[in-house]
C-alpha cells in the first residue's frame, strides 16, 4: 500500500512555492526568527526538572522526592551551583553548557487556583482569569507578525498535533498538521480525488495546502507511533517544517501526562521517563532545525507547578509556581533566571507551594519583544491586555 | 427542479438521504419537512436502553461514597488498598462500556430515523445547550445522552423557555458548569463557610451562550445577580442535600436570600420559582430572539447569516413567545434556505451519518461508529467549551481535516467493498446540480471500493 506521502513525491514540487510570496523582503530579524511553543499539560513538577539543590531546605522539604546531588552516580546535572537539571535531561544540559538554554524559576501565570482546565485556559489565553475570550495570545500576535512579512497566518503558524491548541485559536486561521491515524488512499485514488477537488474553489486550495504540509513534514511518518515516541515524532516534523525557508515560522506542540499525583519517582520512575522523552524530543527538534537553529527559540511551559512536599501516594499535588525552559540558538542561555523565593516552610504559598516571583506573561512578552520584534505598545494593548503588572522580561534573547 | 429541491431538503434540513428518501420526499419537500415538526408520539426503540440521568448519577454518587469510605479505611491502616484500586478500575470499565452503548444507540437514531429534520434539530439544540465531558468532567459520560433526551427531545415541541428551564435545572448541566456548590454569601450555608462562595460560571454561560448572547446587553452585575438567583440549584445526594440522589433539588440553605435585580427587573424571593421566572424573563428578552435566530440561520442557510432571514426568524420567535415548532417552521419557509449558492460544510458527525444513511450501512459495532467520530475530532459530548461545536467551514474545513476525511472514506470504501454498487449510490448521493465530474469519476473507478471512496471523499459530499 502506497501512502499518500509517497504520492507527493510525484507531485510537481513547485506548487508550494506558489502559495508563499518571496521571502526576500521580510524584515531582517522578523523573517528568519522561529518560535516553538511546547505546552506540557498536567502541571510539570518544576522542582524535579530544574532542581534547587543548593537551597538549604531542599532535602527536608522534598523528603521522599529529593534527587541525588551532582557528583553522585545517576545524580543531578549541575547548572550554576544552586540549580541543577534532572539526570534525565542530558541533551538539555549540553545545550546549557553551550549557552543555548535558560531556565526561569518560580514562574506562574496570574491564575491562583488549582484547576487544570482553568489554569491551561489562562496559560493559553494570556489573560488574568480564565474564560472571557476564545482567542489565544499567539493568535492575537499573529497579525502583528505577519503584517510585515506579507504572509498569511496559516503559512506562518502551525499546530503540530491532533488539534489546534487554544493558544493558536481565534479569528486568524493557522495551519495544522497531524500524523495520519488511518492508512490513506493509494496514489491512484488520491490522483482521482485531486482532480475532483480541482473543481471546488474553497476545498481545492485547502487540499493542496494539506498535501504541501505533508510534503514539508517529510513523508516518512505514517500511522501511530508507540505513545512514548509521539512527542519525538512531532518534534521531528516541527523541525523539518520550520527549517524549510518556505515553511512556517511558529509551531505549537503539546505533550500530556505530567500530572504526577502518584509514584512520581526520583532519579528514575514515571516522571523521569517522561523527562527523558521530553529531552530526546527537544534534542531532535534542535538537531532538525539545522541552519535555522541560531534564529530559534523553543519555549517550554506548563500550567502550574506542584506541591513542594510529597503527598500520601508518593507523588505531588497541584501547586502554584513552576519553571519555564527557554531553549534555542537565539537564547542568551547558560543561566537560571528569576528571583528565588526559597523552600523554607515560611516561604511557601499556602504553606505548600513554591511562591511565584515572575509572571508567565513577562516571559512571553520578553520573547515576543526581543525575538520577534513586537513593540511594547502592541504587547500591552493587543497581545496581553491588562498586563501592566507583568513587564516584559529582558535578557532572554541574545542581542 | 423538484429533485434538486428534494436533495436540498434531505441534506440541508435532514441528515442526508437514505436510499429511497428522495423518492419519498417526492414533489413536496417543504411538506415533508413541516410534517416532521408536527407533535405526536415518536417511536424511538434505539433510545429505550439509555438509563435516565438520575439513575446513572445516583449510582455514581453511591460508588463515590463507597470509595471514600474505603479510602478512609485505607488511611487508617486497613489494608484494603487492593479493593479501592479495583473498584476504580471496575467503575472506569463500566462507564466506558455504558457510554459506548449509549452513544451507539444515539448514532443509530441518526442513521435510521425517518424524521431526520427533527433529529437535526435535536442536535442543534443539544449543541446550543452544550454539555461536555472535556475539561475534567469525565464522570458525566454516562449521563449526557439522557440529558439530551430529558431536555431537548422532551421540549422540542414546546416553547424555548420550557427547554431553557429544563436545561438549567438538569443535574448534568449544573455539574458541568459548576453550580453544584455555588453558595449565596448570605445563605445559611454561606455564612458558615467563609471559604466557599458564589460560582458565576453557569450564570455567565446562561447569559452569554444560552440566551442573550455576548453582545446582548448584559453586564457583570447581571451575571452576579443571576448567579445569586440560582444558588441552591443543585443535585440531591441524600446526605447533606436531602432528596433522591441524582435528582435536581432546590436547597434553600445554599440560596442567596432577598430580591435580585436582573436586566432591570426585580425578582423577589420565591424558592425555586425565583429562578424560573428569571429564566422566563431571559427567554423573552429581544436579544434572545435575535441570538437564537442568528444561530438557526447560520445553521440552515450560511456561515454568514443574511440579516433579512435572521430578522424574519427572530420576529416569529418573538410573536410566538419562542414556540419552537413555529420557529423551526419559519426556517423551512425561508427562501434563502433553498437557494443553490449557499453551501454549508458538513461537520464530521454529519459526514459520518450521511455516509451511513446513504450507504444504508447500519448495524456497525459501536466502537467503529464512535471510533470514526473520534478520528475526525468530533466525539459526541466532548466539545472543548460550553459554546459547543462551531458551525462553520473555517473550523471544520482545515487542510488537515480534509485529509482525515479522505483517509476515513478510503477505509469505509474498503470495508463496504462490493456490498454496494457505487453507480446505484450516485442516484441519491450525488447532487443533481453536479456538473457530472463525480459521476464520470465514479463510473471510471477501478473497483467498487474506490468508487465508494470517491463518492464519500470527494468535495461534493463534504457540503450539504
Amino acid at each position: 500500500m502506497i501512502s499518500r506521502r509517497n504520492f507527493l513525491r510525484t507531485l510537481a514540487a513547485g506548487s508550494l512555492a506558489s502559495t508563499v510570496p518571496g521571502l526576500g523582503f521580510a524584515a531582517p530579524g522578523r523573517g528568519r526568527q522561529r518560535l516553538v511553543l511546547v505546552i506540557l499539560r498536567g502541571g510539570l513538577d518544576g522542582l524535579a526538572a530544574v532542581v534547587p539543590y543548593g537551597d538549604r531546605a531542599y532535602e527536608s522539604a522534598r523528603r521522599g522526592l529529593a534527587i541525588a546531588p551532582p557528583g553522585d552516580p545517576g545524580g543531578l546535572r549541575d547548572l550554576d551551583g544552586f540549580f541543577a537539571l534532572h539526570p534525565m535531561l542530558r541533551a538539555l544540559h549540553a545545550h546549557y553548557g553551550k549557552g543555548e538554554l535558560a531556565a526561569v524559576h518560580a514562574v506562574a501565570s496570574p491564575y491562583r487556583k488549582r484547576s487544570h482546565f482553568d489554569a491551561q485556559n489562562v496559560l493559553e489565553l494570556g489573560l488574568a482569569t480564565p474564560g472571557g475570550s476564545r482567542q489565544g495570545w499567539l493568535n492575537r500576535a499573529l497579525p502583528l507578525l505577519t503584517a510585515e512579512s506579507a504572509r498569511h497566518a496559516e503559512d506562518y503558524a502551525m499546530a503540530i498535533g491532533q488539534s489546534v491548541p487554544l493558544v493558536l485559536r481565534g479569528p486568524e486561521k493557522v495551519g495544522s498538521w497531524a500524523p495520519a491515524r488511518l492508512p490513506g488512499p493509494d496514489d491512484d485514488l488520491m490522483e482521482r480525488l485531486v482532480a475532483l477537488y480541482d473543481g471546488d474553489p474553497i476545498l481545492g486550495p485547502r487540499l493542496e495546502a494539506a498535501l504541501n504540509a505533508e510534503r514539508m513534514a517529510g513523508g516518512s511518518l505514517s500511522g501511530r507511533g508507540r505513545p512514548g515516541e509521539r512527542f519525538g515524532r512531532l518534534a521531528e516534523v516541527a523541525a523539518r517544517m520550520l527549517s524549510d525557508t518556505a515553511g512556517p515560522r511558529i509551531a505549537v506542540m503539546e505533550a500530556g501526562g505530567w500530572d504526577s499525583h502518584a509514584n512520581q519517582g526520583r532519579e528514575g520512575g514515571a516522571l523521569a521517563q517522561r523527562l527523558r522523552r521530553l529531552d530526546e524530543g527537544l534534542s531532535k527538534l534542535a538537531a532538525g532545525m539545522g541552519p535555522a537553529w541560531p534564529h530559534t527559540v523553543v519555549l517550554v511551559v506548563t500550567e502550574f507547578g506542584r506541591t513542594v512536599a510529597m503527598n500520601g501516594t508518593r507523588g505531588t499535588d497541584h501547586g502554584t509556581a513552576g519553571m519555564v525552559l527557554v531553549l534555542g540558538g537565539a537564547v542568551d542561555g547558560g543561566r537560571v533566571l528569576g528571583d528565588w523565593p526559597g523552600l523554607a516552610k515560611g516561604r511557601l504559598r499556602d504553606g505548600r507551594d513554591l511562591a511565584p516571583a515572575t509572571d508567565l506573561r513577562s516571559v512571553y512578552k520578553g520573547i515576543l519583544r526581543d525575538h520577534l520584534g513586537i513593540t511594547k505598545a502592541d504587547l500591552e494593548s493587543r497581545v496581553f491586555p491588562a498586563s501592566r503588572a507583568a513587564p516584559a522580561m529582558s535578557g532572554l534573547i541574545k542581542a | 427542479m423538484s429533485s434538486r429541491q428534494a436533495f436540498r431538503a434531505s441534506n440541508r434540513f435532514g441528515l442526508g438521504p437514505r436510499p429511497d428518501e428522495l423518492r419519498q420526499i417526492g414533489a413536496d419537500p417543504r411538506g415533508w419537512l413541516h410534517q416532521q415538526l408536527a407533535p405526536g408520539p415518536r417511536f424511538q426503540p434505539w433510545l429505550s436502553t439509555v438509563a435516565p440521568s438520575h439513575a446513572t448519577l445516583g449510582d455514581l454518587l453511591q460508588k463515590f461514597y463507597q470509595m471514600r469510605s474505603l479510602k478512609k479505611a485505607q488511611q487508617r491502616g486497613d489494608s484494603r488498598q487492593a479493593s479501592l484500586a479495583e473498584m476504580r478500575r471496575e467503575l472506569k470499565k463500566s462507564l466506558i462500556r455504558t457510554q459506548l452503548q449509549q452513544l451507539g444507540a444515539r448514532m443509530q437514531v441518526g442513521i435510521e430515523t425517518e424524521a431526520p429534520f427533527r433529529e437535526r434539530l435535536v442536535h442543534f439544540w443539544s449543541n446550543h445547550f452544550t454539555v461536555s465531558t472535556a475539561g475534567g468532567k469525565r464522570l458525566l459520560v454516562t449521563s449526557c445522552t439522557a440529558y439530551e433526551a430529558e431536555t431537548v427531545r422532551k421540549h422540542l415541541d414546546g416553547h424555548f423557555a420550557d427547554m431553557l428551564i429544563a436545561v438549567e435545572q438538569h443535574p448534568v448541566m449544573l455539574a458541568y458548569l459548576d453550580n453544584l456548590q455555588s453558595l449565596g454569601p448570605n445563605s445559611r450555608a454561606g455564612r458558615r463557610r467563609s471559604q466557599r462562595g458564589l460560582n458565576e460560571n453557569l450564570a455567565r454561560e446562561i447569559l452569554e451562550l444560552h440566551t442573550l448572547g455576548v453582545d446582548g446587553g448584559y453586564g457583570q452585575d447581571d451575571v452576579t445577580a443571576l448567579a445569586r438567583i440560582i444558588t441552591g440549584w443543585t443535585i440531591a445526594n441524600d446526605r447533606q442535600i436531602p432528596g433522591e440522589p441524582g435528582r435536581f433539588v432546590f436547597m434553600n440553605a445554599m440560596h442567596e436570600p432577598g430580591t435580585h435585580r436582573l436586566l432591570g427587573k426585580d425578582y423577589a424571593e420565591d424558592g425555586v420559582h425565583q429562578g424560573e421566572r428569571a429564566l422566563e424573563g431571559l427567554a423573552a428578552h429581544p436579544s434572545t430572539s435575535r441570538f437564537i435566530a442568528t444561530k438557526l440561520v447560520r445553521h440552515f442557510v450560511a456561515d454568514e447569516p443574511p440579516a433579512a432571514a435572521v430578522e424574519h426568524v427572530a420576529k416569529v420567535f418573538r410573536n410566538t413567545d419562542g414556540h419552537l415548532p413555529s420557529v423551526h417552521g419559519s426556517l423551512v419557509d425561508l427562501d434563502e434556505c433553498w437557494r443553490p449558492q449557499e453551501a454549508k460544510l458538513k461537520t464530521p458527525n454529519e459526514l459520518v451519518v450521511s455516509a451511513l444513511r446513504g450507504l444504508d450501512f447500519s448495524r456497525l459495532p459501536e466502537k467503529r461508529l464512535l471510533g470514526s467520530l473520534e478520528l475526525l475530532n468530533q466525539y459526541p459530548f466532548t466539545a472543548p467549551s460550553p459554546a459547543g461545536w462551531p458551525d462553520s467551514t473555517e473550523h471544520w474545513g482545515s487542510p488537515n481535516a480534509l485529509l482525515q476525511r479522505i483517509d476515513w472514506s478510503t477505509q469505509v470504501g474498503k470495508r463496504v467493498g462490493s456490498a454496494r454498487q457505487p453507480r446505484t449510490l450516485l442516484a441519491h448521493m450525488s447532487n443533481p446540480t453536479d456538473d457530472g465530474a463525480l459521476r464520470l469519476s465514479v463510473e471510471r473507478a477501478a473497483s467498487a471500493s474506490q468508487g465508494i471512496a470517491l463518492l464519500l471523499a470527494g468535495p461534493d459530499f463534504q457540503w450539504r
